[in-house]
């Protein structure tokens, strides 16, 4: 049975319950079977985001909230990535969606939190070089991580990945995703991060256009691990970089997402940052999901079947589109927004003038 | 506006807020409402859920700014003012020193030095509001 097929059911609501925990579980089969060595592995991360925890409450205020604000972003990292890499063999016990695994989200979290703890231990908190540092930490780690669960074979990557990639290019895509993975789920962290260690952030006249360029950068390289998810189709022929990753695209996006943030910045920038972060939600959903309904209509981006597979069928009525269509776009951007607002912030707030103004 | 009725114009938007929503799916999903939130966040792990208390807030906000608009104070502040005097206020809590504050907004805020003599007299002028009362 189908989640569509639920909804529309005249069932009774005990019989709608056991066939939601029914849909749950058997929608998407996939090899679930985990082989002792895997079982070890699994009781091995337990073991050790136990002790780090332990050891990290010690050295660093709300562990516990900074651990969730890792776990919370590399769940929905899994989430969004699904369709083109994915964890299997980790037992049915390990999920929780599809094949988006707690125990992976756990460990990403504990590894979130150690890379945040030995920055802040090297360099000021909230610098360039902090962040600069807590990435290539964490790629270091991730890599290490991806290549543990690739010879395990947990880690595996979708038939349209597979064939996107040279044989060359797949032995060094551990290494390219592992970055901008970090780049990404770093920043979200760091973003969140201002709110619990109270940074008072300076307010700024202007907020310059080299932050534009370092975001147009960062959500290029995001497109390009994530291509293999759309089929971007109908630009200029000029406009694929690599692939089907179309610039003109990529540029929009960005110019849409920081203009967000800048101008939210220039009239709202004495909001609190939970405010602050609503409204610039709010003002970038609109255009990203509008320009995308616009151009699945005109059949400028289609899904490939992997991503297509996973959907529910649940369709937002009046535009008729997945509703998975919707989600993938509030998940880009809860991924790729902390990164603009980040790289603005931290671009911000450097010391502009080294000769210090008579007061 | 005071405390009190600040507090009561919040949750009257949140009412309003909840209305509109409930309204607006209603028409959508009809009686399948209940039925498709229920798939929906348990086909999604839960974290369908974030989307939509975000833009359940962003809502509410804006519900909550148009009814505030009626209360409006006859303080009028430029968004510069607002802030610096929100920047000051955060400094002050922190106990920051003044000169090390003006150095900030001087050196990485970019603001002149009148600029913010201007806020701080605009501040103490209005002394007995705190920062949620004047915005």
């Amino acid at each position: 049975m189908t989640p569509t097929e639920l909804i529309s059911s005249n069932m009774s609501p005990l019989n709608f319950l056991a066939g939601l925990a029914d849909v749950h579980n058997n929608f998407h089969i996939f090899d679930k079977v985990a082989t002792p060595q895997i079982i070890l592995f699994e009781i091995f991360l337990i073991v050790f985001s136990f002790c780090s925890i332990i050891y990290l409450k010690k050295h660093q205020e709300k562990i516990m909230i900074r651990w969730f604000l890792g776990f919370l972003i590399f769940t929905l990292f899994q989430m969004f990535t699904a369709s083109m890499f994915s964890t299997i063999k980790l037992g049915p016990w390990a999920y929780l969606y599809i094949k988006t695994s707690w125990i992976i989200g756990m460990i990403w979290g504990v590894f979130i939190v150690w890379a945040d703890y030995i920055s802040n231990k090297i360099f000021k908190k909230h610098t360039i070089k902090n962040f600069v540092f807590s990435i290539l930490f964490l790629s270091i780690i991730a890599f290490v991580f991806e290549l543990l669960m690739i010879s395990l074979g947990i880690r595996v990557f979708s038939e349209d990945t597979l064939k996107m990639f040279s044989n060359t290019g797949i032995t060094l895509f551990p290494i390219y995703y592992s970055i901008i993975i970090s780049l990404f789920i770093i920043s979200f962290y760091k973003y969140w991060s201002l709110e619990l260690d109270q940074k008072i952030q300076v307010p700024v006249k202007k907020n310059n256009m080299f932050s534009f360029l370092v975001c147009f950068l960062g959500i290029l390289n995001f497109d390009i691990v994530t291509r293999t998810m759309v089929n971007n189709s109908g630009w200029p022929e000029w406009s694929y970089i690599i692939n089907n990753v179309s610039i003109i695209l990529t540029f929009l996006g960005a110019v849409l997402i920081w203009l967000s943030v800048t101008l939210i910045d220039e009239f709202f920038g004495y909001f609190d940052n939970l405010k602050k972060f609503v409204i610039y939600f709010g003002l970038s959903i609109i255009p990203i999901f509008l320009l995308e309904v616009f151009l699945i209509s005109k059949g400028m981006r289609v899904y490939c079947e992997e991503t297509v597979n996973n959907f529910s069928g649940i369709i937002i009525p009046g535009i008729n589109v997945p509703i998975e269509v919707f989600l993938g776009s509030t998940f880009y951007l809860l991924i790729v927004l902390p990164f603009v607002i980040y790289v603005v912030f931290l671009m911000s707030q450097r010391n502009k003038n080294n000769k210090k103004q008579k007061i | 506006m005071n405390g009190t009725s600040q507090k009561s114009t919040k949750t009257f938007s949140f009412f309003i807020t909840l209305f509109i929503v409930c309204f607006v799916l209603v028409i959508f999903y009809g009686a399948n409402l209940f039925r498709t939130i229920l798939v929906m966040i348990i086909c999604t792990g839960g974290l369908g859920l974030i989307p939509i208390i975000i833009l359940f807030n962003l809502f509410w906000l804006i519900v909550h700014n148009i009814i505030k608009l009626q209360y409006k104070t006859d303080l009028e502040l430029s968004i510069s003012q607002k802030k610096i005097i929100t920047y000051i206020n955060s400094c002050e809590k922190a106990n920051i020193s003044k000169n090390e504050i003006i150095h900030n907004l001087v050196n990485i805020g970019g603001w002149k030095i009148e600029d913010i003599e201007d806020a701080y007299s605009v501040r103490d002028e209005f002394k007995y509001y705190d920062n949620k009362k004047i915005f």
